[in-house]
């Protein structure tokens, strides 16, 4: 045996000029995906957060006056704080971490990871996005920590933080922006995946929303003005970014973990300039006062019903790229997400589209059925098209070799259950709470009837956060436990599969 | 190095009957514009976490309505009258001369139909600028706001 050979086992025997040179770390990660792992990392975190905020919630609609509070802080520099804990201040901040928090950051970590795989250039910078990433996630922090103190928030839903929050926020999400276009100029591709341009339409959309929702206290808007302003405006943040990220996500997802070529191009691109059209139409629909013309509010609502077509659309070109791999959905992964994701959204379409109607509005108006529209939409649609994403990009993006488990069957499960029976508690409530005042019933009889359906809504919100925190568990075990994996050379069979 | 796997299409054309679809959606939604053109809208909805408690009582309701309604702005603001009559006392029977005949024929729903405004039997009647609250308002809703001027003494 040589003498070097030797040397080499005994760290002993080794002098300093044997080891190699260390490599420099910058401060921010700048290494391939490690900006979409970030960005995974931060979702799985929000996710748990948030739907933690969902349970207390749920617990709020049970029993709003014991739950309820409010007191004071002192904090350094800045002084007293006021903190509310309402079913209004709650619902607020579990709204925000949801669709902010979990949701969004999902859909960034989808932009970073899906990008250079189809474009074939590299993200034009990892740093960039990483550090985009910590400007919107200390935003959305800070921001979901001050819709608890009323008196620093404006009002209107997705609208609520202070703006020097909003400023930060909107900096990150222009720092993804150009990652997202320098990348794209870059790259080989002339006209990118689908996919692309659902991120794309959504991200730019998602950005022109949010600034035009923080004008209202910027302008001094009276209420109405400003609900009006707000509620278009996050009306567009939930079609255009919520869905339309969860859209180009299914989009690229489906044809990898199935192996198999998209069933219709030409649908797809169909499905795209829908969606385009119908969810800015859509979001006329939320303007809803006497001040605005019946007739603007009307096409908004057809706008609405409209988007039962790129839903469905999306829903068959998906299930005919399944065709063969059926098998594929009857356990835990990436494809059972995505089908769970797609059923969603074809109810939530549906749905949508019913509680569109002028009889239907007039019968649910400021009752509960929104808050389980709106829960099926982004705990049903997106979150599965986001937790199939994890389940396909994690072991990718950390190179684990990882094929789920209890852990993974836990979050497809208690999510699905949680998703379907907060929702619909929510949904048959809102109906139940509608009727019973426009019947007059007394107060006792509606609390009595409705408290039913809370139940359900609290218990449902228990089972999601479970499987919020059975996704986070199962990223950590994935890195600590599972066997480690290289890359595979492009071109290979198995980068093919969906590497 | 990146890897670049591009997604293949099966397809690059449109099926028939995704056209077929898409075309049957946008009948829909003409359907529906054109059956929804005239109307006014109610009051802007309140944030949902502000929304009437489920314990909130018919009174608490009504006043939610009158308010959202902004029959102030005619009735006065406690109701006591301005450009239009005082709406207190109003389950002795009504103040305007107009609505006498209609009190007699229907003593027990002429308030509602007042409000309502839709009912042939008030087609005739000179509304005098009174909204035909039917267009915006559920049977229910106008029947809270009905059952709680009744107690307007």
């Amino acid at each position: 045996m040589a003498a070097n050979q030797l040397r080499a086992r005994d760290p002993k025997k080794l002098r300093p000029y044997d080891e190699p040179p260390r490599e420099s770390r910058p401060l921010i990660p700048n290494a391939p995906d490690s900006a979409a792992t970030a960005f995974m990392v931060l979702a799985l975190l929000w996710l748990a957060a948030a739907t933690g905020i969902g349970v207390l919630w749920g617990a709020m609609l049970l029993a709003p006056d014991r739950m309820s509070a409010t007191f004071a802080v002192q904090a350094p520099i800045i002084g007293q704080l006021d903190i509310e804990l309402s079913p209004a201040t709650v619902q607020s901040g579990f709204t925000n971490a949801v669709v902010f928090g979990w949701l969004s950051n999902a859909a960034f970590a989808a932009i970073c990871f899906i990008t250079p795989r189809v474009t074939g250039a590299r993200l034009a910078s990892d740093a960039m996005a990483f550090a985009s990433a910590g400007a919107w996630n200390v935003a959305v922090a800070a921001g979901v920590a001050a819709v608890y103190m009323p008196a620093i928030t404006p009002e209107g839903p997705l609208a609520e933080f202070p703006l020097p929050v909003d400023g930060l926020l909107l900096l990150g999400a222009l720092g993804v922006t150009l990652v997202l276009l320098r990348t794209l100029l870059a790259a080989r591709e002339r006209v990118p995946y689908v996919s692309i341009w659902f991120f794309g339409v959504g991200l730019l959309a998602m950005m022109g929303a949010y600034a035009l929702g923080s004008v209202p206290p910027l302008l001094g808007m009276d209420q109405t003005a400003s609900l009006l302003v707000t509620g278009f405006a996050a009306r567009a943040i939930a079609t255009y970014w919520v869905l339309g990220a969860a859209f180009g996500t299914l989009f690229y997802l489906v044809p990898r973990a199935t192996a198999n070529p998209l069933a219709s191009g030409g649908m797809a691109w169909l499905t795209w300039l829908l969606w385009a059209g119908f969810s800015g139409l859509s979001a006329l629909g939320a303007l809803v006062d006497p001040s605005v013309p019946y007739a603007v509010t009307t096409i908004g609502n057809a706008g609405t019903i409209l988007l039962i077509g790129p839903a469905f659309l999306v829903v068959a070109n998906l299930f005919l790229t399944m065709s063969g791999r059926w098998t594929l959905m009857l356990g835990a992964g990436t494809v059972a997400f995505a089908a769970i994701g797609a059923a969603f959204l074809l109810g939530t379409a549906l749905l949508e589209s019913i509680g569109a109607l002028r009889s239907v509005q007039a019968l649910v108006r400021n009752t509960e059925w929104v808050s389980g529209i709106w829960l099926w939409a982004s705990l049903g649609t997106a979150t599965f098209a986001s937790l199939a994403l994890v389940d396909h990009a994690a072991p990718r993006v950390l190179r684990r070799s990882w094929r789920g488990g209890l852990l993974t069957d836990a979050t497809l499960w208690l999510t699905f259950l949680g998703v379907t029976v907060a929702g619909l508690s929510l949904m048959f409530g809102g109906i139940a709470h509608g009727s019973l005042l426009a019947e007059g019933a007394p107060p006792e009889e509606v609390t009595a009837t409705l408290s039913w359906f809370w139940y359900g809504a609290f218990s449902g919100l228990g089972l999601i956060a479970l499987g919020g925190l059975a996704a986070l568990v199962n990223l950590f075990v994935m890195y600590t436990t599972a066997r480690r994996a290289e890359y595979v050379p492009a071109g290979s069979p198995a980068a093919a599969a969906g590497h | 190095m990146t890897v670049h796997t591009p997604i293949e299409t099966r397809s690059r054309g449109l099926p028939a009957w995704a056209i077929g679809i898409t075309a049957l959606v946008l009948l829909a939604g003409a359907v529906y514009v054109g059956a929804n053109l005239t109307g006014e809208n109610p009051p802007i909805a309140q944030p949902s976490g502000s929304a009437a408690p489920s314990g909130a009582s018919n009174e608490q309701l009504a006043l939610q309505i009158i308010t959202d309604s902004q029959c102030g702005a005619c009735h006065g603001q406690d109701l006591t009258g301005g450009v239009g009559p005082d709406l207190h006392g109003i389950a002795a029977g009504p103040k305007s001369e107009n609505l006498q005949d209609l009190a007699a024929e229907h003593p027990d729903e002429w308030i509602f139909l007042w409000i309502q405004g839709t009912d042939p039997a008030v087609a005739d009647l000179d509304r005098g600028g009174m909204p035909a609250f039917g267009e915006t308002l559920s049977d229910e809703e106008i029947q809270v706001v009905v059952d709680y001027l009744l107690t307007l003494e």
